[in-house]
């Protein structure tokens, strides 16, 4: 056995946390650095998962609860690995907590809540909609703890806070802090991020108000959502009878991400969804090069198939323009069947944006990681002990993601305990 | 929906041979079209119905020659790029038909074995051989070989204006003869290809009139209204209009020197101010100045986007040729070094006679299938649609 039995697993995502619980539950000391305040990662900020359509925090709650439960897991939010040094079965780590501000060791108050008037954008609904400088990022947030945003709160704001927390819920003076632990192994479960949208400059995100993407869709949809659940455009808060669906937004794309991102066709058929059951009589197009709905996936775009609200157009969107007056993006297309290119307005168009591993903004210092030509991670090919978990090495979609999880914790596992 | 889209069974037979001329030809990127028809979109020379370029990619893969060979649309296509720079797969529609376009001067125009002649470099010694051989046939005719004329420099003193006749006129005119046979015969299949049968077609204004037809076209073509459209590519806009006017100019000087000469009989050479000689020298400092342009973004230009052919540098490097050459020789005949000025002629000659002679077999021919596919779509009124959708 390794003279370090420990893990680190880098990113609190269903991955991360999958893998955590898993190394903890076979008797591994385990490390979990979260960037965010809070755990669950892209997959808390979904409306429902593909294709059960529950609720995130089914999953989530008991996976948590996993973690939240077990004495062998270290969890570090508001973290980032700093360095990692040493090699297989010795690594060093250097982890910084960034402040939250917020201590835990006092609740806080609704004296404090009032303390705070400056609103910030709230990042966890894709900036949306906006928060105060002190929040609970969401409502099952674990931990269960408030953060503050100290840069964005006046001078007076502070000074109330401060005369509010004479028993220390709140410490302004809070510094960054460095922890250095060993471990055997390491986990890399960062993740992805959407592709950023701006960048597809001829379908009009970021200048068509009415144009978003897949990620703001779930967040519209969500009860827990800018919206509470309600399905309202941004340009005005009408409900959008007419929705358009654009698949490979940047995805299978050259000048922008040459691979398939592989989970957005089912995102965009369970959009379709949403629409159809949140507004009456709505209707949705989904224009798409190919649609692509591997193994059993295939029975949901069936049964969609049969709803004649819903259309299925093949011909990529290459351009959208916004109508001055109504605000309605305008999309244009050729159909391909028969061949006849169309300009149609709608109500709201979601771009179904592709999956980006978010490893490539942030590297770790340290250690010479192996990317392919796309960006993902390649584990170790000589034998490290560093690994990858879930959508840091290919686009997947959560189940896929759990089960790559208890893999690379199974190869982490035979270098602790070498 | 497409579920419930008539399932029709589409025998494809492909013409292999043909799919290995296109990607020969510059065409060796469509493969990796996935027909996503981005570029039918971004295109802003293409009819709403049934558009360009997405439907000539499938068609150029999957072999269908027949198709392609009556489709007018290869021939709206100026080759702005746009759609090549959108592509998502890099398989540059754009070049695609333009290899295409050279399939058609190489095989469009009888006897075909010119048009393989001017389709690769390897061809060259044969193309400038004819007429090498053919100039210094009319030479030895003449007896000028080795025996530099005496006195003022005076061409026909050189090469006798009989010679030089038998070898522009009878080539010219026989490729112009060969030309027009095949511009009739493609504007037949034209008028039977599917897009210009496709129902749905909105009517433009012009439709079904030839004579507003030719004149939009001949309207279209002067102000390069097209060109114009072009995102991507808004330097040829400038550059081939250089080059289009020049060359006007220097063609028009040339039929007003035949007229002055044959008509008023006045014998050459003409003096400086003399309106042949005038359109010659601002046709050429149009051209060049086209020119440069042009090859200039040809070199610079990005790989991703476009590259260009054979048929392309020929058609550049020989017009420049021909333009610096005559203006050299011009110079040397002022200066007076005879043996040069005579010589530097049968260089100028040669190089003309590889733009005129083979015209109907190279790049050069666009300009005559390209005003039939324009005359056809105003004719047909496939082009209403453009303007609606740019507008």
């Amino acid at each position: 056995m390794s003279a370090n039995g420990k893990i680190l697993v880098i990113g609190g995502g269903i991955s991360g946390i999958s893998a955590a619980a898993d190394a903890a539950e076979l008797g591994c000391e385990v490390v979990l650095v979260e960037k965010e305040p809070y755990l669950g990662g892209r997959v808390i900020r979904m409306n429902q998962y593909f294709p059960k359509l529950c609720p995130p925090t089914c999953g989530m709650e008991i996976n948590v609860r996993r973690i939240r439960q077990n004495p062998r897991i270290k969890v570090y939010t508001l973290s980032e690995v700093e360095k990692i040094s040493g090699q297989a079965g010795d690594y060093t780590v250097t982890i910084r907590v960034n402040p939250r501000y917020v201590t835990g060791k006092q609740p806080v108050t609704q004296a404090h809540l009032d303390a705070v008037a400056t609103e910030v954008p709230n990042t966890f609904n894709y900036g949306m909609d906006k928060t105060k400088a002190l929040f609970l990022p969401h409502d099952a947030a674990y931990p269960p703890l408030y953060v503050l945003k100290k840069d964005a709160l006046t001078s007076e704001e502070s000074q109330r806070l401060k005369n509010a927390s004479p028993g220390g819920a709140i410490d302004l003076d809070m510094k960054d802090e460095r922890i250095e632990v060993k471990v055997g192994a390491v986990i890399i479960a960062t993740g992805w991020r959407p592709y950023d949208a701006v960048r597809l400059d001829n379908l009009g995100f970021g200048r068509c108000v009415n144009v978003i993407t897949n990620v703001m869709m779930e967040r519209l949809a969500a009860l827990s959502g800018p919206t509470a659940g309600k399905l309202l455009r941004p340009s005005d808060g009408k409900e959008p009878a007419k929705v358009a669906f654009v698949q490979c937004a940047g995805s299978r794309d050259e000048n922008h991400l040459p691979y398939c991102s592989a989970v957005c066709c089912m995102g965009s058929l369970k959009q379709a969804r949403y629409v159809r059951e949140k507004v009456a009589d709505s209707k949705v197009t989904i224009f798409y090069i190919d649609i692509r709905t591997i193994g059993r996936f295939e029975k949901f775009y069936y049964d969609l198939l049969e709803d004649p609200n819903i259309s299925f157009i093949k011909g990529k969107v290459a351009k959208i323009t916004e109508d001055p007056v109504t605000r309605n993006p305008i999309v244009e297309a050729e159909e391909v069947i028969p061949g006849k290119k169309l300009s149609e307005q709608f109500d709201m168009v979601v771009l179904a944006t592709g999956i980006v591993p978010s490893i490539m903004d942030s590297p770790i210092a340290g250690v010479n990681l192996t990317c392919d030509s796309d960006g993902f991670l390649v584990d170790s090919p000589n034998g490290g002990g560093i690994f990858g978990a879930g959508c840091v090495k290919r686009p997947l979609d959560v189940s896929r993601s759990v089960k790559d999880a208890t893999a690379a914790v199974m190869k982490a596992i035979q270098i602790v305990r070498r | 929906m497409a579920a419930e889209q008539k399932q029709k069974t589409i025998k494809v037979d492909p013409d292999l041979d043909f799919i290995r001329q296109v990607n020969a030809a510059g065409g060796d990127t469509l493969k990796k079209c996935f027909q996503c028809a981005t570029c039918s979109v971004v295109c802003n020379l293409t009819p709403d119905n049934r558009p360009f370029p997405r439907k000539e990619m499938i068609w150029a893969s999957w072999g269908l020659k027949d198709k392609l060979v009556k489709d007018p649309d290869v021939w709206l296509c100026h080759q702005c790029n746009d759609c090549s720079v959108k592509c998502p797969r890099g398989a540059k529609p754009g070049d695609t038909l333009a290899a295409i376009r050279n399939y058609l001067f190489k095989n469009l125009t009888f006897p075909r074995f010119l048009g393989t002649w001017m389709s690769e470099p390897k061809y060259l010694p044969l193309v400038f051989g004819v007429p090498i051989i053919l100039l210094l046939a009319a030479l030895s005719a003449a007896g000028t070989i080795g025996k530099i004329p005496e006195g003022e420099i005076e061409f026909s003193k050189f090469l006798p204006h009989g010679g030089l006749y038998a070898v522009f006129i009878s080539s010219t005119h026989l490729a112009a003869l060969f030309l027009l046979v095949s511009l009739v015969r493609f504007w037949k299949m034209l008028g039977a290809s599917d897009v210009s049968s496709a129902v749905g077609n909105s009517r433009g204004a012009t439709a079904g009139d030839l004579r507003a037809s030719v004149i939009a076209t001949v309207k279209e073509i002067l102000t390069h209204a097209k060109f114009g459209k072009c995102d991507e590519s808004k330097h040829r806009y400038l550059g081939h209009l250089g080059i289009m006017y020049g060359f006007l100019s220097i063609a028009i000087g040339t039929g007003i020197a035949f007229f002055m000469m044959y008509g008023l009989r006045i014998e050459p050479p003409f003096g400086q101010f003399t309106p042949p000689k005038i359109l010659g020298h601002l046709g050429i400092i149009a051209l060049v100045i086209g020119l440069i342009l042009v090859i200039r973004h040809r070199l610079s230009g990005d790989e991703k986007v476009s590259k260009s052919t054979y048929q392309d540098w020929y058609l550049l490097v020989v017009l420049l040729t021909v333009a610096v050459t005559g203006e050299l020789v011009e110079l040397v005949r002022f200066a007076g070094i005879a043996w040069l000025a005579y010589w530097g002629y049968i260089v100028h000659l040669v190089f003309v006679f590889a733009l005129l002679g083979y015209f109907p077999y190279s790049k050069f021919a666009h300009i005559f299938y390209r005003f039939v596919a324009i005359l056809h779509s105003k004719y047909t009124g496939r082009d209403a649609g453009v303007a609606d959708l740019a507008a």
